[in-house]
């Protein structure tokens, strides 16, 4: 079943000689629980679709769909409702407040939404994440891998239908990647969540089921390889 | 505590020093506003309060008026209160050793001006009445005549008069001869006399220092009673305070056009609430507090403004990733 489908799907910055078209015309549908990778070389267009999916970034022309939903057809405020509640983003630089602990950054999403903390799936996600005894650390008190992990604990909290990664391994060893790449491997099949990630890495890509590649804003290659 | 405001303790305490600098500041420069604002407002307080001591409070006196225009004053929407100080006559000073001060002056007060005018006591109590007076210390120290308290005076009472028949009063120096050669000493030629009325008897109950509203040239030394009474026209003095200070100019020129009275401003009061024309002191002072404040203030936005610009260039990525996490709108 379809969950997420992007439909012609352009984005265009700037304006006469400034002109660049970072995605054109592209269209893709992904399914519940599909584990998607993205690849492509630098200033293609990935980071672009990714934001473009997230809710984060409209597109110039196309639409985006989450459950037969138009996902742009509101205001912000729906937008940002969507950004809660229905995606989670995960980055290479993590992008967590920094003044917040590890509980704080982790249910960030719940508490903006001014709802109450599940926290049963709270201390599932502490423990599937390794974080347990580290509740109350601080980014700064945190490695890398540990702040990505935060920041793939935030992505899940709001048990959203979707998962956006963009080069989530970037800024770690081989250590820490294989680690994380698990860990999202993991609560993908665990929770059936969509899970779309970007990556130069292949060994990272090759553990989705399914692998884009983009070019030039254009989906220049897209294959199951695995079912 | 919702998680923006938990946000922005966090960030506040995560800065101690800043946030402690900018209270600092904040307390600092509002303290030193208020200082200043509280300094002039002193100083105009302090000098309206020391020259209401030292002079009266009163912005307007008309002098040489009548019981008529006293309650035509009264009645103006522009006063605020007015009382007065009315004549009832001169009687010689006998044994008096200033020769340009030949009299007493016997003027008997209202309850206003009891209250508005300083008057000193040195000795005794204020007259209750009619009968009583109080006597200023100068008829001794400059006059030479002592007076006992509780002591019975009789006085011929009566007006100065010219030789034209023309009321002299406390305002008219003593009518004598002009001396050609005035630096010798000469016998004094006195070309008015005192037109005994009555004879009236007082009881000493008190002295007084000598009072600002007395004239130095006065010819009469100033007598205190109760009871002010029109004697003849003229022999009132009316003292004015105004409910707005600002009218005492057009109001004292309206007088003046009226043409039949004497009028004067007491500029030494009116200075402090920054109405006289002859003194830019209020200016002055409202000038100096205001570049005061102006320099406060700049100091202060300068301090508040970076600290408030370092804050937000640290809370810059933060608030951009709550917005990426779907911060809802208005927050």
């Amino acid at each position: 079943m379809s969950i997420l489908k992007a439909c012609h799907i352009s984005k265009v910055y700037g304006k006469g000689e400034n002109e660049v078209k970072a995605l054109d015309d592209i269209s893709f549908s992904a399914e519940k629980g599909e584990f998607i990778a993205i690849t492509g070389p630098s200033g293609s267009g990935k980071s672009t679709l990714l934001h473009i999916l997230g809710g984060v970034d409209r597109p110039t022309s196309g639409n985006i769909y989450l459950n037969e939903s138009d996902v742009y057809a509101g205001n912000e405020e729906k937008l940002a409702i969507f950004r809660r509640r229905e995606v989670g983003l995960i980055y290479q630089f993590y992008n967590l407040i920094p003044v917040f602990d590890v509980v704080e950054n982790m249910t960030l999403p719940v508490l903006m939404d001014r709802r109450n903390v599940n926290n049963e799936r709270l201390e599932e996600l502490l423990t599937l994440l390794e974080l347990k005894g580290r509740e109350h650390h601080l980014p700064n008190q945190l490695s890398g891998g540990q702040q990505q992990r935060v920041s793939i604990g935030r992505a899940l909290m709001n048990a959203p239908a979707v998962v956006l990664a963009d080069e989530p391994t970037g800024n770690l060893d081989s250590k820490n990647s294989g680690k994380i790449m698990e860990l999202l491997r993991v609560s993908n099949e665990k929770y059936h969540q969509t899970l779309i990630v970007i990556t130069h890495d292949e060994k990272v890509a090759l553990q989705a089921k399914r692998i884009m590649r983009i070019e030039d804003g254009k989906i220049v290659r897209d294959e199951v390889i695995r079912s | 505590m919702n998680i923006f405001h938990r946000f922005s303790l966090k960030c506040l305490i995560g800065n101690k020093t800043r946030t402690f600098v900018t209270i600092v500041g904040i307390i600092l420069s509002t303290a030193m506003i208020t200082a200043v604002t509280t300094i002039v407002t002193s100083i105009q307080a302090y000098g309206i309060a020391y020259e209401s001591k030292r002079s009266g409070d009163w912005f307007l006196n008309v002098k040489q008026t009548d019981a008529k225009q006293y309650f035509s004053l009264r009645e103006d929407e522009r006063v605020k209160e007015a009382f007065c100080l009315s004549c009832i006559g001169y009687a010689d000073l006998e044994g008096c050793i200033n020769d340009y001060k030949p009299y007493l002056c016997i003027q008997a007060m209202d309850t206003g001006f009891t209250e508005h005018m300083p008057i000193e006591l040195t000795d005794g109590r204020m007259p209750e009445n009619g009968n009583e007076i109080l006597i200023p210390n100068h008829v001794f120290e400059d006059g030479g005549v002592s007076f006992e308290l509780g002591e019975t005076v009789i006085f011929d009472v009566g007006y100065r008069e010219t030789e034209d028949g023309e009321l002299l009063w406390q305002e008219q120096k003593l009518f004598v001869e002009e001396n050609a050669n005035a630096k010798e000493e000469t016998e004094i030629v006195s070309l008015e006399h005192l037109n005994v009325r009555e004879e009236k008897t007082y009881t000493v109950v008190g002295f007084y220092n000598r009072p600002h509203f007395e004239n130095y040239y006065s010819p009469g030394y100033t007598v205190l009673t109760m009871e002010s009474q029109e004697v003849i026209p003229g022999s009132y003095n009316v003292y004015l305070t105004l409910k707005r200070p600002s009218d005492a100019i057009s109001m004292m020129r309206e007088i003046s056009g009226q043409g039949a009275f004497q009028i004067a401003s007491n500029n030494a009061l009116l200075r402090f609430y920054g109405v006289s024309a002859r003194s830019d002191f209020m200016m002055v002072l409202y000038g100096m507090g205001g570049i005061l404040i102006v320099i406060i203030v700049l100091g202060s936005v300068a301090l508040i403004y970076n600290a408030f610009a370092i804050s937000i260039s640290e809370r810059t990525n933060s608030l951009a990733y709550f917005r990426l996490l779907g911060r809802p709108a208005g927050r």
